[in-house]
Protein backbone atom coordinates (compact mmCIF):
# COMPACT_ATOMS: atom_id res chain seq x y z
CA UNK A 1 0.00 0.00 0.00
CA UNK A 2 1.41 3.54 -0.89
CA UNK A 3 2.21 5.16 2.53
CA UNK A 4 0.67 8.99 1.74
CA UNK A 5 -1.95 10.16 0.14
CA UNK A 6 -2.51 13.59 -1.74
CA UNK A 7 -5.59 15.19 -2.82
CA UNK A 8 -7.65 17.54 -4.22
CA UNK A 9 -10.74 15.68 -1.98
CA UNK A 10 -14.33 16.52 -0.79
CA UNK A 11 -13.92 18.89 1.63
CA UNK A 12 -15.54 17.96 5.02
CA UNK A 13 -16.91 20.17 7.91
CA UNK A 14 -14.81 18.85 10.55
CA UNK A 15 -10.99 19.39 8.18
CA UNK A 16 -10.73 22.86 8.19
CA UNK A 17 -10.88 24.80 12.10
CA UNK A 18 -12.09 27.93 12.63
CA UNK A 19 -8.78 29.41 13.14
CA UNK A 20 -7.62 28.42 9.98
CA UNK A 21 -10.35 30.30 8.32
CA UNK A 22 -10.03 33.53 10.05
CA UNK A 23 -6.21 33.77 9.68
CA UNK A 24 -6.57 32.60 5.82
CA UNK A 25 -9.65 34.70 5.59
CA UNK A 26 -7.82 38.23 7.44
CA UNK A 27 -4.30 37.63 5.19
CA UNK A 28 -6.83 36.78 1.75
CA UNK A 29 -8.99 40.58 2.43
CA UNK A 30 -6.09 42.93 3.50
CA UNK A 31 -4.29 41.43 0.38
CA UNK A 32 -6.99 42.16 -1.70
CA UNK A 33 -7.86 45.60 -0.57
CA UNK A 34 -3.82 46.52 -0.68
CA UNK A 35 -3.60 45.41 -3.88
CA UNK A 36 -6.66 45.58 -6.18
CA UNK A 37 -6.74 49.18 -7.50
CA UNK A 38 -3.20 48.71 -8.65
CA UNK A 39 -3.67 45.13 -9.94
CA UNK A 40 -6.61 45.92 -11.78
CA UNK A 41 -5.36 49.12 -13.56
CA UNK A 42 -2.06 47.29 -14.51
CA UNK A 43 -4.25 44.63 -16.02
CA UNK A 44 -6.43 46.98 -17.43
CA UNK A 45 -3.89 48.93 -19.24
CA UNK A 46 -2.06 45.36 -20.61
CA UNK A 47 -5.11 44.59 -21.56
CA UNK A 48 -5.30 47.70 -23.94
CA UNK A 49 -2.09 47.10 -24.94
CA UNK A 50 -2.06 43.98 -26.04
CA UNK A 51 -5.62 44.31 -27.88
CA UNK A 52 -7.16 41.93 -24.99
CA UNK A 53 -10.34 41.74 -23.67
CA UNK A 54 -10.94 42.43 -20.02
CA UNK A 55 -11.08 39.85 -17.75
CA UNK A 56 -14.99 39.09 -16.89
CA UNK A 57 -16.04 39.77 -12.91
CA UNK A 58 -15.60 36.54 -11.40
CA UNK A 59 -18.69 34.45 -9.97
CA UNK A 60 -20.79 34.94 -6.70
CA UNK A 61 -20.67 31.68 -4.20
CA UNK A 62 -23.29 29.51 -3.52
CA UNK A 63 -24.74 31.32 -0.17
CA UNK A 64 -24.96 27.93 1.37
CA UNK A 65 -22.46 25.51 2.04
CA UNK A 66 -20.69 22.86 4.60
CA UNK A 67 -20.34 24.68 8.25
CA UNK A 68 -17.16 24.55 9.53
CA UNK A 69 -17.69 26.61 12.99
CA UNK A 70 -20.02 27.66 15.29
CA UNK A 71 -20.28 31.11 13.91
CA UNK A 72 -22.49 32.04 10.78
CA UNK A 73 -19.83 32.85 8.61
CA UNK A 74 -17.76 29.67 9.79
CA UNK A 75 -19.00 28.09 5.98
CA UNK A 76 -17.34 26.96 2.74
CA UNK A 77 -19.31 27.49 0.42
CA UNK A 78 -19.97 24.33 -1.36
CA UNK A 79 -21.52 20.84 -0.62
CA UNK A 80 -20.29 17.31 -1.15
CA UNK A 81 -22.91 16.59 -3.87
CA UNK A 82 -22.96 12.76 -4.85
CA UNK A 83 -24.91 9.82 -4.02
CA UNK A 84 -25.79 10.10 0.11
CA UNK A 85 -23.79 7.81 1.84
CA UNK A 86 -20.85 7.02 -0.36
CA UNK A 87 -17.30 6.77 1.26
CA UNK A 88 -14.19 8.38 -0.09
CA UNK A 89 -11.77 5.63 1.26
CA UNK A 90 -8.55 8.07 1.85
CA UNK A 91 -10.13 11.34 3.58
CA UNK A 92 -12.99 9.34 5.20
CA UNK A 93 -15.38 12.23 3.54
CA UNK A 94 -19.22 10.85 2.90
CA UNK A 95 -20.83 12.26 0.35
CA UNK A 96 -24.00 14.19 1.23
CA UNK A 97 -26.95 13.26 -1.18
CA UNK A 98 -28.18 14.68 -4.77
CA UNK A 99 -30.17 16.75 -3.86
CA UNK A 100 -27.51 19.15 -2.59
CA UNK A 101 -26.16 21.44 -5.21
CA UNK A 102 -23.05 20.62 -6.79
CA UNK A 103 -21.84 23.95 -8.08
CA UNK A 104 -20.19 26.08 -6.25
CA UNK A 105 -21.61 28.84 -8.56
CA UNK A 106 -24.25 31.28 -7.49
CA UNK A 107 -26.78 32.40 -10.38
CA UNK A 108 -25.31 29.44 -13.08
CA UNK A 109 -27.51 28.04 -15.23
CA UNK A 110 -25.77 25.40 -17.63
CA UNK A 111 -23.85 21.78 -17.31
CA UNK A 112 -22.29 20.32 -14.60
CA UNK A 113 -19.70 17.35 -14.27
CA UNK A 114 -18.32 16.18 -10.93
CA UNK A 115 -16.40 13.13 -9.92
CA UNK A 116 -15.04 11.90 -6.40
CA UNK A 117 -11.83 9.83 -8.03
CA UNK A 118 -9.70 7.12 -6.72
CA UNK A 119 -6.18 6.20 -7.83
CA UNK A 120 -2.35 6.33 -7.26
CA UNK A 121 -0.15 8.72 -8.04
CA UNK A 122 4.07 8.75 -9.07
CA UNK A 123 6.73 11.32 -7.30
CA UNK A 124 8.92 12.27 -9.25
CA UNK A 125 11.43 10.55 -7.04
CA UNK A 126 9.35 7.40 -7.33
CA UNK A 127 7.40 7.36 -4.02
CA UNK A 128 3.79 6.15 -4.93
CA UNK A 129 1.11 8.06 -2.95
CA UNK A 130 -2.92 6.91 -2.73
CA UNK A 131 -5.16 9.73 -4.71
CA UNK A 132 -7.91 11.17 -3.84
CA UNK A 133 -10.08 13.94 -6.10
CA UNK A 134 -13.06 15.76 -6.30
CA UNK A 135 -13.29 17.32 -9.56
CA UNK A 136 -16.02 19.63 -11.01
CA UNK A 137 -16.43 21.29 -13.99
CA UNK A 138 -18.88 24.15 -14.82
CA UNK A 139 -19.92 25.71 -18.12
CA UNK A 140 -22.63 28.11 -18.64
CA UNK A 141 -24.14 31.05 -18.49
CA UNK A 142 -23.52 33.28 -14.63
CA UNK A 143 -24.48 36.51 -13.35
CA UNK A 144 -21.42 38.29 -11.20
CA UNK A 145 -21.97 40.55 -8.59
CA UNK A 146 -22.56 43.69 -10.28
CA UNK A 147 -25.73 41.96 -12.20
CA UNK A 148 -23.15 41.59 -15.72
CA UNK A 149 -24.24 38.32 -17.12
CA UNK A 150 -21.66 36.10 -18.80
CA UNK A 151 -20.86 32.76 -20.33
CA UNK A 152 -17.84 31.08 -19.09
CA UNK A 153 -15.97 27.86 -17.89
CA UNK A 154 -14.76 26.77 -14.34
CA UNK A 155 -12.81 24.25 -12.57
CA UNK A 156 -13.65 23.23 -9.07
CA UNK A 157 -10.29 21.53 -8.05
CA UNK B 1 -18.21 14.81 7.42
CA UNK B 2 -18.26 14.67 11.00
CA UNK B 3 -16.02 12.96 13.00
CA UNK B 4 -13.48 12.74 10.34
CA UNK B 5 -10.10 14.41 9.83
CA UNK B 6 -7.29 15.37 7.94
CA UNK B 7 -5.34 12.02 7.01
CA UNK B 8 -2.39 12.35 9.27
CA UNK B 9 -0.66 10.91 5.84
CA UNK B 10 -1.70 13.30 3.66
CA UNK B 11 1.07 15.34 2.33
CA UNK B 12 -0.62 17.41 -1.12
CA UNK B 13 -3.38 19.14 -1.14
CA UNK B 14 -4.05 20.80 -4.58
CA UNK B 15 -6.41 23.19 -4.94
CA UNK B 16 -7.90 26.74 -6.16
CA UNK B 17 -7.87 28.45 -3.14
CA UNK B 18 -10.32 30.68 -1.72
CA UNK B 19 -11.31 34.26 -3.29
CA UNK B 20 -12.11 37.28 -0.75
CA UNK B 21 -16.11 36.37 -1.80
CA UNK B 22 -15.93 33.27 -0.31
CA UNK B 23 -15.95 31.40 -4.01
CA UNK B 24 -14.88 28.10 -2.88
CA UNK B 25 -11.56 26.24 -4.74
CA UNK B 26 -13.32 27.48 -8.01
CA UNK B 27 -11.10 28.68 -10.99
CA UNK B 28 -11.45 30.03 -14.24
CA UNK B 29 -10.80 27.94 -17.33
CA UNK B 30 -10.34 28.39 -21.25
CA UNK B 31 -13.78 28.00 -22.92
CA UNK B 32 -12.15 24.99 -25.14
CA UNK B 33 -10.82 23.43 -21.79
CA UNK B 34 -14.39 21.87 -21.24
CA UNK B 35 -16.68 20.09 -23.49
CA UNK B 36 -20.47 18.70 -22.99
CA UNK B 37 -21.54 16.43 -25.62
CA UNK B 38 -23.83 13.71 -26.23
CA UNK B 39 -27.01 15.99 -24.99
CA UNK B 40 -24.88 16.28 -21.93
CA UNK B 41 -24.05 12.73 -21.13
CA UNK B 42 -20.26 12.73 -22.25
CA UNK B 43 -17.95 15.47 -21.06
CA UNK B 44 -14.43 16.09 -21.75
CA UNK B 45 -12.02 18.74 -19.31
CA UNK B 46 -8.49 19.10 -20.13
CA UNK B 47 -5.85 21.89 -19.36
CA UNK B 48 -2.68 22.11 -18.64
CA UNK B 49 -0.19 24.26 -16.71
CA UNK B 50 -3.12 25.80 -14.15
CA UNK B 51 -2.33 27.58 -11.39
CA UNK B 52 -3.57 26.48 -8.09
CA UNK B 53 -1.96 26.17 -4.68
CA UNK B 54 -0.90 22.99 -2.40
CA UNK B 55 -1.75 23.49 0.65
CA UNK B 56 -0.40 20.17 2.16
CA UNK B 57 -3.29 19.50 4.14
CA UNK B 58 -7.02 20.48 4.06
CA UNK B 59 -7.12 23.94 5.24
CA UNK B 60 -3.40 23.67 6.08
CA UNK B 61 -1.50 26.87 7.00
CA UNK B 62 0.93 26.52 4.24
CA UNK B 63 0.68 26.92 0.53
CA UNK B 64 2.59 26.86 -2.33
CA UNK B 65 2.26 27.70 -5.54
CA UNK B 66 1.79 24.93 -8.26
CA UNK B 67 0.79 24.50 -11.63
CA UNK B 68 -1.63 21.34 -12.59
CA UNK B 69 -2.85 19.66 -16.02
CA UNK B 70 -5.57 17.65 -16.00
CA UNK B 71 -7.58 15.07 -18.34
CA UNK B 72 -11.24 13.95 -16.58
CA UNK B 73 -13.47 12.13 -19.09
CA UNK B 74 -17.03 11.74 -18.09
CA UNK B 75 -19.60 8.96 -19.48
CA UNK B 76 -22.76 9.00 -17.91
CA UNK B 77 -24.21 5.42 -17.38
CA UNK B 78 -28.14 5.48 -16.64
CA UNK B 79 -30.92 7.87 -17.12
CA UNK B 80 -30.94 11.37 -15.67
CA UNK B 81 -33.38 12.32 -12.63
CA UNK B 82 -34.57 15.49 -11.36
CA UNK B 83 -32.94 16.78 -8.37
CA UNK B 84 -33.00 20.14 -5.82
CA UNK B 85 -35.89 22.42 -4.72
CA UNK B 86 -35.48 25.42 -6.68
CA UNK B 87 -37.03 28.50 -4.89
CA UNK B 88 -39.39 26.45 -2.36
CA UNK B 89 -36.24 26.70 -0.05
CA UNK B 90 -33.86 29.37 1.03
CA UNK B 91 -30.82 30.65 -1.28
CA UNK B 92 -28.43 29.08 1.81
CA UNK B 93 -30.22 25.52 1.77
CA UNK B 94 -28.52 22.59 0.12
CA UNK B 95 -31.28 22.02 -2.25
CA UNK B 96 -31.66 25.47 -3.71
CA UNK B 97 -31.41 24.79 -7.36
CA UNK B 98 -32.77 22.61 -9.83
CA UNK B 99 -31.17 20.10 -11.99
CA UNK B 100 -30.80 16.93 -14.09
CA UNK B 101 -28.21 14.56 -12.98
CA UNK B 102 -26.98 10.88 -14.14
CA UNK B 103 -24.59 8.60 -12.68
CA UNK B 104 -21.71 8.48 -14.51
CA UNK B 105 -18.47 6.99 -14.48
CA UNK B 106 -15.67 9.55 -14.70
CA UNK B 107 -11.42 8.72 -15.31
CA UNK B 108 -8.54 11.35 -14.63
CA UNK B 109 -5.17 11.58 -15.74
CA UNK B 110 -2.90 14.42 -14.26
CA UNK B 111 0.15 15.71 -13.26
CA UNK B 112 1.79 18.47 -11.26
CA UNK B 113 4.73 20.52 -10.35
CA UNK B 114 6.02 22.77 -7.55
CA UNK B 115 9.39 23.98 -6.28
CA UNK B 116 10.74 20.64 -5.22
CA UNK B 117 7.70 18.21 -6.27
CA UNK B 118 6.25 16.64 -9.19
CA UNK B 119 3.85 13.71 -9.74
CA UNK B 120 2.20 12.20 -11.88
CA UNK B 121 -1.27 10.18 -11.36
CA UNK B 122 -4.18 8.49 -12.25
CA UNK B 123 -7.74 7.79 -10.98
CA UNK B 124 -11.25 6.44 -11.80
CA UNK B 125 -14.50 7.23 -10.63
CA UNK B 126 -17.14 4.47 -11.13
CA UNK B 127 -19.77 3.25 -8.12
CA UNK B 128 -20.58 0.20 -9.42
CA UNK B 129 -17.10 -1.22 -8.68
CA UNK B 130 -16.67 0.68 -5.46
CA UNK B 131 -14.51 3.80 -6.60
CA UNK B 132 -16.23 7.32 -5.48
CA UNK B 133 -18.62 8.51 -7.14
CA UNK B 134 -19.25 10.76 -10.63
CA UNK B 135 -22.69 12.37 -12.00
CA UNK B 136 -23.28 14.94 -14.46
CA UNK B 137 -26.07 16.88 -15.93
CA UNK B 138 -27.18 20.70 -15.96
CA UNK B 139 -28.62 22.85 -13.35
CA UNK B 140 -29.59 26.62 -12.36
CA UNK B 141 -29.63 28.25 -9.37
CA UNK B 142 -29.91 31.72 -8.29
CA UNK B 143 -31.54 34.32 -10.17
CA UNK B 144 -31.88 31.38 -12.96
CA UNK B 145 -34.93 30.05 -10.48
CA UNK B 146 -38.57 30.77 -12.00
Amino acid sequence: MPDYTMRTRAPTASLLGRRHVIVASTAALAGSVLATPAVQAADEREDRERGRRPVPPAPQPIPGGIQIGPAPTDVIHVWAAGLEGVGLPYTGGTLQGLDYDSNTIYSFEGNVAVAYHIGTAVGGDGTRYDLETDLRAFEGTYIAQNGSRHQGAFAFI
Amino acid sequence: VPGTGTPATQVHDFNGGVLPSGLFWTVGVRRDAIRFTDNGRRAVFKVRDLPVIDTFQFGGAFMVPALVDFEVTWEAKGPAATYGSGKTVPATDHAAFVGRFAEAKSEVSCSGSELGFTFRGEGRADHARGLGWAHIGSERNGAFLT
